[in-house]
């Protein structure tokens, strides 16, 4: 039986992925019926229970970094990408403390249906509303190209190695991925999206959990074992700063703790929520899944690494290759099968939330900030431009080469630096004025790309997101506390008291 | 935010200073036989002082300790809590550097799967802040938002959209069409 399986083990995964693209072609044509307003399309009509909420969250997070990039970056690097993971819970608090609660009912009560309308609504000020609406724009583009990019090499490999296609183009891998990330996103909107996400958050957490298993089998002596052998060879790769160094590590830890309360992916859920009091669960179910699914981050990565020290597997080419090699050669080929469908699944369940705030910039908050109101037969435009966005990503992920890397990896910070001011601490400070929230969001962008563009080296490998979000802090704070503060609108004051 | 801004100014004149003296310019290694694998230079610190690492470690589990201490309700027993958790967290930060220095002067000691201070990483730094999650998710009716906080919300509600027609406070839905 175990040889049948292993000689049909392509196969296998293609069948899981092929059944995985169906159902969420299903999910699609299933909520089409439940999107009937473009509140349904971007909020899910603010109706959300907790397991959908908390497996919607954990999905957009744990994109295909988590799966991919993550397990590149231990077995490159060591334990340096621990330092990521390892805020995970306390961001998670922080999440709870500053945002969660507030973005909640300040969306119920204004009705908004994006992170820009909560800006415009806190500062009373439309060019807010258009500067977060420009951040999310510019870092939905990067984020959703690399997505759409990782999501057709995943395919395109599936598809090579089943024999389905002699040699099957990035181009048409590209197509197939998208068609079906467009089917759904453009019937179901945000509704389709999270409920994709559920399915593929479970899959996600079964599938890292077997995975870890397979991963202490492959030594005896499990993780102690590949710690050692990890530690005989570089001392530092099983240190805790691994071989990125101790301040770049720290940076991490700083820019990925406090910076999650500025990803607009993760946080417009929290106004999809049906009761504010329900967030007690989501929190810590969110954080468990997550949790779960960071063993497969860890467990292949160090595996992968120690495997290859000890002569058990040829050399990777590259890093990002960790997880296929692994799959491919150490887990049961039913199990290879469920956790490259996870795999494309952690892809489109953040690519789908990207795009879903990135038609919400367009549609909704650029006209909003621009004509003082939203356009007419929202609902249809919002389909439409899903549509051209996601293949507008998906050209800038075919023609564009490094500068997809180079938004990818700027996002997070990018994300984090312009909207942690703005939106987590305006909510919480009643004197933060629209004048400082404008120029956190311009010195976010500034040293964030220049510094990138640059070329700029900061000192012992301090990450660039990190420099960027400590200065539109200062900025922000330093100049709420120099002007007047101005009276704030009744209803919003009150709701900051809460 | 006086606190806030504190911490993060010290953060920014840290970065500076840095900059300027032209700091930290080492990096990882290729390792000799393995081209896809990276190796740690100066025991992994990559020539920074450990000073330093103390420094912005403490400075940015400071900052994130007052984002803590906000949005419970006044007077609750939870801000004590959340100001004890915040010790032990720099506490397990301290341990870790301590544990570090160990390690990097040759000794090799293991707990739970990692060496000891990756293992003050993960363990302390990563998963005991779940303690604080349940304690936090377990009083979260009496001190973040209980029926209380419900009703008076549901109050500002009903004033709010029955003012909205008129907008006699001056303000509009954000999501009206046209």
């Amino acid at each position: 039986m175990q040889g049948v399986l292993e000689a049909n083990r392509a196969l296998i995964t293609l069948v899981s992925v092929v059944a995985y693209l169906l159902l969420c072609v299903g999910i699609g044509i299933w909520s089409l019926k439940r999107t009937k307003s473009s509140s349904d399309f971007f909020v899910a009509g603010r109706n959300l229970g907790v397991m959908v909420t908390a497996f919607a969250i954990f999905s957009s997070t744990m994109s295909g970094f988590g799966f991919v990039g993550g397990p590149g970056l231990m077995y490159s690097m060591g334990m340096s990408s621990v330092w990521i993971l390892a805020s995970t819970v306390i961001s998670n608090i922080i999440v709870l403390n500053l945002v969660a609660k507030r973005l909640r009912m300040v969306s119920e009560l204004r009705e908004c249906v994006s992170l820009p309308d909560v800006a415009a609504v806190r500062y009373g000020s439309e060019s807010v509303r258009a500067s977060v609406a420009v951040v999310i724009l510019l870092g939905v583009l990067g984020y959703l190209a690399t997505q759409i990019l990782a999501m057709s090499i995943v395919l395109q490999g599936v598809l090579a190695d089943a024999g389905v296609f002699q040699d099957p183009s990035l181009g048409l891998c590209v197509a197939i991925s998208c068609s079906v990330l467009i089917f759904y996103s453009v019937t179901g909107g945000i509704v389709a999206s999270v409920y994709t996400d559920l399915v593929q958050g479970v899959i996600m957490v079964v599938a890292a959990v077997l995975i870890f298993f397979t991963v202490l089998g492959t030594f005896e002596g499990g993780l102690a074992e590949i710690s050692r052998i990890v530690a005989a060879d570089d001392r530092a790769a099983a240190s805790p700063w691994g071989t990125i160094g101790m301040l770049s590590g720290i940076s991490w830890f700083f820019v990925f703790g406090l910076g999650v309360v500025g990803q607009p992916h993760v946080m417009t859920k929290f106004m999809m929520l049906r009761r504010v009091k329900d967030l007690r669960h989501v929190i810590p179910l969110g954080v468990f899944a997550y949790g779960t699914t960071a063993l497969l981050w860890i467990g292949i990565g160090l595996s992968m690494r120690a495997l290859v020290l000890s002569g058990g597997h040829p050399p990777l080419a590259t890093p990002d290759m960790a997880s296929s090699e692994f799959l491919q050669t150490f887990t049961h080929p039913l199990l290879a099968g469920v956790v490259f469908a996870a795999l494309l699944a952690a892809i489109m369940s953040t690519a789908d939330s990207f795009l879903n705030i990135g038609t919400a910039a367009i549609v909704h908050d650029i006209p909003n900030a621009l004509r003082g109101r939203s356009i007419t037969n929202e609902l249809m435009w919002a389909r439409i431009v899903t549509a051209l966005l996601a293949v507008a990503a998906a050209i800038v992920a075919l023609y564009t080469g490094d500068l997809v890397a180079l938004l990818g990896a700027f996002g997070w910070g990018t994300f984090a630096a312009g909207l942690v001011p703005v939106i987590a601490i305006g909510l919480n400070w009643k004197r933060a004025s629209a004048r400082a929230a404008n120029v956190a969001i311009a010195s976010s962008l500034f040293v964030n790309f220049g510094l990138r563009l640059g070329g700029v080296r900061l000192p012992y490998g301090i990450d660039h997101g990190a420099a960027a979000l400590i200065v539109s802090l200062v900025l922000f704070i330093s100049i709420s506390f120099l002007g007047t503060p101005r009276a704030l609108p009744t209803d919003i004051d009150r709701v900051m008291d809460l | 935010m006086g606190t806030l801004l504190f911490f993060a100014a010290a953060l920014l004149a840290l970065l500076v200073v840095g900059v300027i003296t032209d700091a930290g310019t080492g990096t990882a290694v290729s390792h000799p036989d393995f081209a896809s694998l990276l190796r740690g230079a100066d025991s992994g610190t990559l020539g920074a002082p450990m000073w330093s690492g103390y420094a912005v470690g403490l400075l940015a589990i400071g900052m994130m300790w007052v984002t803590l201490l906000v949005g419970f309700r006044p007077g609750h027993w939870i801000g004590t809590a959340v100001a004890v958790w915040g010790a032990w967290y720099v506490f397990a930060f301290v341990a870790l550097m301590r544990s570090y220095r160990t390690y990097a002067l040759g000794e090799t000691a293991f707990f739970a799967g990692f060496t000891a201070p990756s293992a003050w990483l993960v363990y302390g730094l990563g998963l005991s802040p779940w303690i604080l999650l349940i304690v936090v998710t377990a009083v979260f009716e009496r001190a973040y938002f209980g029926p209380e906080e419900q009703a008076r919300f549901e109050e500002i509600l009903t004033t709010s959209r029955a003012a909205a027609p008129g907008h006699p406070d001056g303000h509009t839905d954000a999501t009206k069409e046209t």
